[in-house]
């Protein structure tokens, strides 16, 4: 279980990023995360994997307070936390097997066990016949793809994934969900950061939205925008894909 | 499983080596320029060491006896030089013995011929290990009876002992002054290397790397440089001196005043100051930069 209690997060520069936010995340949930950009995801994210410390408030993960997490256990924490980016993040210099077994080398696992579980991984997410390519061979939704094997390798107890899609097209977008559903319903916590709107609507899942800092909606089963936002959004014909609800936002 | 804990490091730290040919060459040359002026000064200062030891062991101090002592005095006057560690050999030399010495020194000995040699004294010649103990020595031995005169030779073996302590001065002042020189040189690589793989390493971080696991390849990586530039800097360091001693000393025996140390024994020593310093700068300076630029 994940549980955010009263956080707030302001840098040395003055901005706060997050205030006073609270909302608790059971496990095997799959939340999506929106706001527009500088609303305060991308802290709440790196909050969660500790590179950053709240200023106020705690951050627990099946009860253990990560904000007071000593840093030389942290990567022990992060072991249990897949992260996905928008950017891929891949070793270019590395195979597809490789890029996804790094991630097994790091934590000691033997050559053995590696040999063993990234195919099974690589499978799972449809790149088994890939395996030899390297990233810049790929599309940009295989590497997507790719970065979900490594970050599933190691059985995380949490997926944490940064616009997953915000490289994607429409077809690829679609695939890495199901992907990360897929993933979600083996018990995996699947947490998305994202300003696709057309994605959240469709998935109907659980929905927390950061404005300024502020959490102002956590909708369960819910689309990007609540009835009103949409009403707004029509009536004024602006499109909110890339403002999260918008100012009319509800909280 | 220790394999594969530590194979990661090792590969990655050979890796970086090549990824980055340029900066690694670079910082090579530097350490062995470093070394090669560390083993100049090593050599300098062994050999000055070595030919101010052989100076200052020429006998210098010499003992005078009482004139007609008693065999017993002589003995317990060489029993005390044999207890003394610091007394390397001596010599003693008997009335007969000076009055020929002091006779061949003139050119006509005929003149002497009748002086009676119960007015020369016994002597003693002596070389100390350490010509700076040569004051204490002199107090210890004046105090045996039957002693007359302890003689020393003061201003030579104040300059010995002082040029020594003036050779080791300079020697560690040169020693610091590179060694943190290269100290930067290596940092500077590892910082290279570091933003160079700064992608990877927050790849790294973002599995669950430790600080060690990221750290370690680095380290070795600048140990290995160190490595490299010291035995590069020996070969050169040690092919001159060979060089050198073959042109210096064709026709000399190392028994020699003037002889330098022998080959083998410099090229020994400079390979180990080579081998610690240039490992240990390597490793610290890598150490330093990595941990600077590398945190989880």
């Amino acid at each position: 279980m994940i549980e955010f209690d009263r956080v707030s997060k302001r840098y040395v520069t003055g901005t706060h990023a997050l205030r006073n936010v609270s909302f608790t995340i059971e496990d095997g949930e799959f939340v999506f995360i929106i706001g527009k950009s500088g609303a305060g995801k991308s802290t709440l994210i790196k909050l969660l994997t500790c590179e950053e410390q709240p200023s106020s408030g705690n951050v627990r993960i099946d009860q253990i307070d990560v904000s007071a997490l000593r840093r030389r256990l942290v990567p022990y924490l992060r072991r249990n936390i897949g992260m996905v980016f928008q950017d891929f993040r891949l070793i270019d210099s590395k195979t597809v097997f490789e890029n996804v077994a790094f991630a097994m080398e790091i934590i000691g696992a033997s050559r053995r066990s590696i040999r063993r579980r990234v195919p099974i991984v690589l499978s799972i997410v449809g790149l088994r016949d890939k395996a030899r390519a390297l990233p810049r061979q790929l599309s940009g939704g295989e590497q997507q793809r790719v970065a979900v094997a490594r970050a599933m390798v190691n059985n995380p107890l949490l997926i944490l994934a940064d616009e997953p899609t915000g490289n994607l097209d429409p077809a690829s977008s679609e695939a890495l969900m199901a992907l990360l559903e897929q993933i979600n319903q083996s018990g995996t916590t699947v947490i998305v950061c994202t300003h696709d709107r057309d994605l959240v609507d469709r998935m109907k899942r659980r929905v927390l939205e950061i404005q300024d800092g502020n959490l102002v909606r956590d909708d369960r089963s819910s689309g990007y925008m609540t009835k009103r936002t949409k009403v707004v959004a029509a009536q004024e014909g602006t499109d909110e894909s890339d403002s999260g609800s918008g100012e009319e936002a509800a909280p | 499983m220790i394999w594969s804990k530590i194979r990661y490091p090792l590969t990655e730290g050979l890796r970086s080596l090549i990824r980055h040919p340029l900066v690694t060459l670079a910082s090579m040359t530097t350490i062995t320029l470093m070394l090669v002026l560390m083993g100049a000064f090593t050599v300098f200062s062994v050999n000055a060491r070595h030919i101010m030891e052989k100076a200052g062991q020429q006998p210098p101090i010499e003992i005078t006896m009482e004139l007609g002592v008693y065999p017993t005095v002589l003995i317990e006057v060489e029993s005390a030089l044999k207890a003394d560690s610091n007394v390397l050999d001596f010599q003693r030399y008997s009335p007969q013995e000076n009055f020929n010495m002091f006779k061949s020194s003139m050119e006509n000995e005929d003149l002497f011929e009748d002086f009676p040699v119960e007015n020369i004294p016994y002597t003693y010649s002596i070389r100390l290990v350490d010509p700076d103990y040569g004051e204490a020595f002199q107090a210890q031995i004046s105090g045996i009876p039957g002693v007359r005169r302890v003689q020393l030779e003061l201003t030579v073996m104040r300059f010995l002992s002082k040029a020594i302590v003036w050779v080791n001065y300079v020697t560690l002042a040169a020693l610091l002054v590179l060694g943190v020189i290269a100290f930067f040189i290596i940092s500077n690589m590892v910082r290279v290397a570091v933003f160079s793989r700064a992608e990877e390493i927050n790849i790294m971080k973002y599995v669950g790397a430790t600080n060690l696991y990221i750290r370690v390849p680095y380290i070795l990586e600048g140990a290995i440089v160190g490595m490299l530039g010291a035995l590069a800097a020996w070969l050169i360091v040690g092919v001159t001196y060979d060089k050198i001693y073959e042109i210096l000393l064709a026709g000399a025996t190392p028994d020699d005043f003037l002889t330098l140390v022998r080959t083998d024994q410099i090229k020994r020593l400079v390979l180990m100051i080579n081998l610690v310093l240039g490992v240990g700068v390597g490793a610290v300076g890598s150490a330093v930069s990595v941990r600077r630029h590398v945190k989880v």
